[in-house]
C-alpha cells in the first residue's frame, strides 16, 4: 500500500510522535506506515486522515496491484 | 483484574523495562507471595494456592498489556504466541519420544526447561522478523 502520510504530515509540521498519539498508536506504527510495511485497518486508516486534516482515506492512501491479489 | 494497562505502557530510553513503578511493585509483590508461599511446608492447598496465584499473576499481566497494545502490537503478539504454541506442542511430542526412547520415562523437569527455551526463542524470533517486515 502506498501511503502520503509523511508529505502530509510535514506539511502540518507534526511529527511522528504527534501522530503517533492523536490516533492512538505507537511512533513504530507510524513508522510502519509511512515505510509501506503495514496495512493499516479501515479504522486506524479513518483515524489517520482525521490527525491529518484530510476528507478521505484515498487521500492518505492508496491501493496498489499487488494488495489485489488476496 | 487488579493490574491497570497504564502500569504496563512502554515508555522511552533504554532502561524502560515495559512497566511504570506500580507494575514493578504489583509484579514484585505477587511473586514476593508467590516465593513465600513456596517457602511454606508443601500440601495439597498450599501447592493449589501457588499455582493459582501464578496462573493469576500471568493472565492479570498479559491482559493488561495487550490493553496498551496497538492494532499492529496485537497482530505481532498473536502470531508470535501461535508460533510458539505450535512449536511447544511439536517439542513436547519430540522430548517426550526422544525420553520415553531412551529412559522408558518422561522426566518432567527437562521437557518443561525444553518448553520454556523454545518458546522463549521463537516468540522472540517472530517479533523480530515481524518487526522487521511489518
Amino acid at each position: 500500500m502506498k501511503t502520503r502520510i509523511k508529505e502530509h504530515r510535514k506539511e502540518l509540521k507534526m511529527t511522528q510522535e504527534e501522530l503517533a498519539e492523536a490516533v492512538n498508536v505507537t511512533r513504530q506504527t507510524i513508522i510502519a506506515l509511512e515505510q509501506g510495511r503495514y496495512n493499516p485497518s479501515l479504522i486506524l486508516a479513518y483515524k489517520v486522515t482525521k490527525a491529518l486534516k484530510k476528507e478521505y482515506i484515498e487521500d492518505i492512501f492508496e491501493l496498489e496491484n499487488e494488495d489485489f491479489k488476496y | 483484574m487488579i493490574a491497570k494497562p497504564e502500569w504496563f505502557k512502554k515508555g522511552k530510553g533504554t532502561f524502560n523495562f515495559g512497566m511504570t513503578w506500580q507494575g514493578a511493585v504489583y509484579l514484585l509483590a505477587t511473586l514476593s507471595l508467590i516465593f513465600i508461599g513456596m517457602m511454606l511446608p508443601q500440601d495439597i492447598i498450599t501447592t493449589l494456592t501457588i499455582g493459582g496465584l501464578f496462573l493469576f499473576l500471568i493472565i492479570d499481566v498479559q491482559y493488561a498489556s495487550l490493553k496498551t497494545m496497538d492494532e499492529r502490537e496485537r497482530l505481532h503478539y498473536s502470531i508470535a504466541m501461535r508460533n510458539m504454541a505450535w512449536g511447544m506442542i511439536v517439542t513436547i511430542v519430540m522430548v517426550s519420544l526422544v525420553m520415553l526412547n531412551f529412559n522408558d520415562e518422561v522426566n518432567l523437569g527437562v521437557l518443561i526447561v525444553a518448553l520454556g527455551l523454545v518458546g522463549f526463542i521463537i516468540n522472540v524470533t517472530t517479533r523480530y522478523k515481524l518487526e522487521k517486515s511489518n
